[in-house]
């Protein structure tokens, strides 16, 4: 289907604009909404339109009271671009307790034409005052061993920074995933944190959400659309095929350990199978 | 002093329970003790070879003890690592101490292999070992906090269940700090050095030639990137060229990492 990429990126993003409006208005929805379409507009043409079927792009009845709704979109890489592919997902599920829970991510893929970190945000929502969120510059390499690796794309751009900055906020603590394999991968400067303000804070975590943690966002974003999105990288080809299957690793331990095992909590059998196998399609590649 | 009487017990217990598989101390007298012209700096470095046959690379345990305008920093480090007849992980315990009422405290089982591509050995070391449980003993108290080193390829080396905190009582918080140092920090150390005789110091691994090319590579570059930054990057400030560059010589040799 030959659509041009300002009509490719129009769609996408009237397409994702619809599915949030569709759920409840929620401020950490409205920051990844903004740096989803930062990232489709800097990414243009690198980006192919979307293959997802309709009723992954959109499921769910809001009709139902306490219903479980999604979005999942994603978007291959253009042939010639360092992009693997764009995914994001966004699920929401009213709670019968009166709470809900929401979770926002958005990954992008880089695939062999570079070693560059791909870009994982992830946001999990358990309550009006508190938060998880993951944001890291996702490594490829087993870092210890690649020193250079480290300075070139932690150290010389500062991003330490950002972690620096949201940890410094009292309400922030680390969150420990109970998975050993989870944790392992992170980078040095991931922001892997907890953020609890208390009952009835819900106006204390909003701010920190439209307020340091776009920041943070916005700015990591561009940090990896400059250094990372567009880099290209001579390798070998055993370095490469190495890089590779080290990246199939890593997206089946974050798919299978986060994704696919928060998933059918939230949802029905039949809807995350099929979400989860969309995704799984969008990891393993064509 | 707490942190020497702590880091006594670690070495005693480890030299005890090797024995026979470390030789004698292989270090000069002059490196074995060292100070600065000054007078407000102290160290000392013992380096013990692992015996043929072992699988013991060597021990190393150091000290520095420098006078600062308002108090002293000391900071005590004890490694040991294994050889290329084992992939199980180092040993690391580091602690460094700026005030008498804070300390920093590093210690980890150094993983020797790509976690992501070996879940396995995160299996076999880590969650069997259940070495979080000691993490967790750690964090649970209140004067705990994450402690990030400066360096990002340091916080890169460390395992998943590393214990990297500072413990710091506040004004005031001498004896509580000495407590815990001697109580559950002391209690903690001893039962990861335990794990680590136990699961690690003994073992052997079979290996073909790729793998242990694998991990000697791994090895090498772990190594001298973390004398580079961790080891010897107070010495030539504390001590002057002439003194440091003996002492570095000597590390250097107990890794087995050339001059650059």
């Amino acid at each position: 289907m030959a659509l041009s990429p300002t009509l490719c990126a129009a769609t996408a993003a009237s397409r994702r604009e619809a599915a949030v409006s569709r759920m409840p208005r929620l401020a950490h929805r409205e920051v990844m909404l903004a740096l989803a379409h930062q990232m489709e507009a800097r990414l243009g043409p690198r980006l192919l339109p979307s293959e997802v079927p309709a009723d992954v792009a959109w499921f769910g009845d809001g009709a139902v009271p306490g219903a479980a709704l999604g979005s999942v979109d994603v978007h291959g890489g253009a042939p010639g671009s360092s992009i693997d592919f764009m995914l994001e997902a966004w699920f929401h599920r009213a709670l019968p307790t009166g709470g809900a829970i929401d979770i926002t991510s958005l990954v992008v893929f880089l695939n062999g034409t570079t070693d560059a970190p791909h870009f994982l945000m992830e946001l999990i929502q358990g309550g009006p005052s508190s938060l998880v969120v993951l944001l890291d510059l996702f490594p490829r390499r087993d870092l210890p061993v690649h020193p250079d690796y480290i300075d070139k794309y932690y150290g010389a751009t500062g991003v330490d920074a950002h972690r620096i900055n949201i940890e410094k906020i009292p309400q922030v603590r680390p969150y420990v995933s109970p998975s050993l394999l989870v944790r392992s991968l992170w980078s040095p400067t991931a922001v892997v944190v907890d953020v609890q303000c208390g009952e009835g804070k819900e106006a204390v975590l909003e701010e920190i959400v439209r307020g340091q943690l776009a920041q943070s966002a916005v700015e990591l974003l561009d940090v990896w659309l400059q250094k990372c999105a567009g880099s290209v990288v001579e390798m070998e080809e055993t370095e490469k095929e190495s890089l590779v299957a080290r990246d199939k690793m890593i997206s089946t331990t974050s798919v299978k350990l986060n994704l696919s095992a928060n998933l059918p909590k939230i949802f029905d059998k039949h809807v995350s199978d099929r979400v989860v196998a969309e995704i799984d399609k969008a990891f393993r590649g064509p | 002093m707490a942190q020497r009487e702590v880091a006594r017990a670690v070495a005693d217990q480890a030299v005890a329970r090797l024995g026979a598989r470390l030789l004698p101390s292989a270090v000069p007298a002059d490196v074995a003790e060292f100070r600065n012209g000054a007078g407000n700096a102290v160290g000392s470095l013992d380096v013990h070879r692992g015996s043929p046959g072992s699988s013991i690379d060597f021990m190393l345990q150091s000290s520095l003890h420098c006078e600062v305008p308002n108090g002293a920093i000391d900071i005590t480090s004890i490694l040991i690592f294994l050889n290329a007849s084992t992939d199980a992980p180092h040993f690391q315990l580091e602690l460094i101490q700026g005030s008498s009422t804070s300390i920093v405290v590093i210690l980890d089982l150094l993983p020797r292999k790509d976690l992501a591509f070996h879940p396995d050995y995160l299996q076999k070391y880590y969650e069997e070992n259940r070495m979080d449980e000691q993490r967790g003993k750690i964090e649970e108290l209140p004067q705990t906090h994450p402690y990030r080193s400066p360096s990002l390829f340091v916080r890169s080396a460390c395992s998943p269940t590393a214990i990297m905190v500072s413990i710091d009582c506040g004004q005031g918080g001498e004896k509580a700090l000495e407590e815990i140092m001697h109580g559950q920090l002391a209690t903690v150390i001893q039962e990861v050095l335990q794990i680590w005789l136990d699961n690690c110091a003994d073992s052997i691994t079979e290996m073909d030639e790729v793998e242990r090319d694998c991990l000697l590579k791994r090895d090498q570059i772990v190594r001298s990137k973390s004398i580079e930054v961790d080891l010897t990057a107070n010495l030539p400030r504390m001590f002057g060229p002439d003194v440091s560059s003996r002492v570095i010589t000597e590390i250097r040799k107990a890794f087995g990492v050339q001059e650059p």
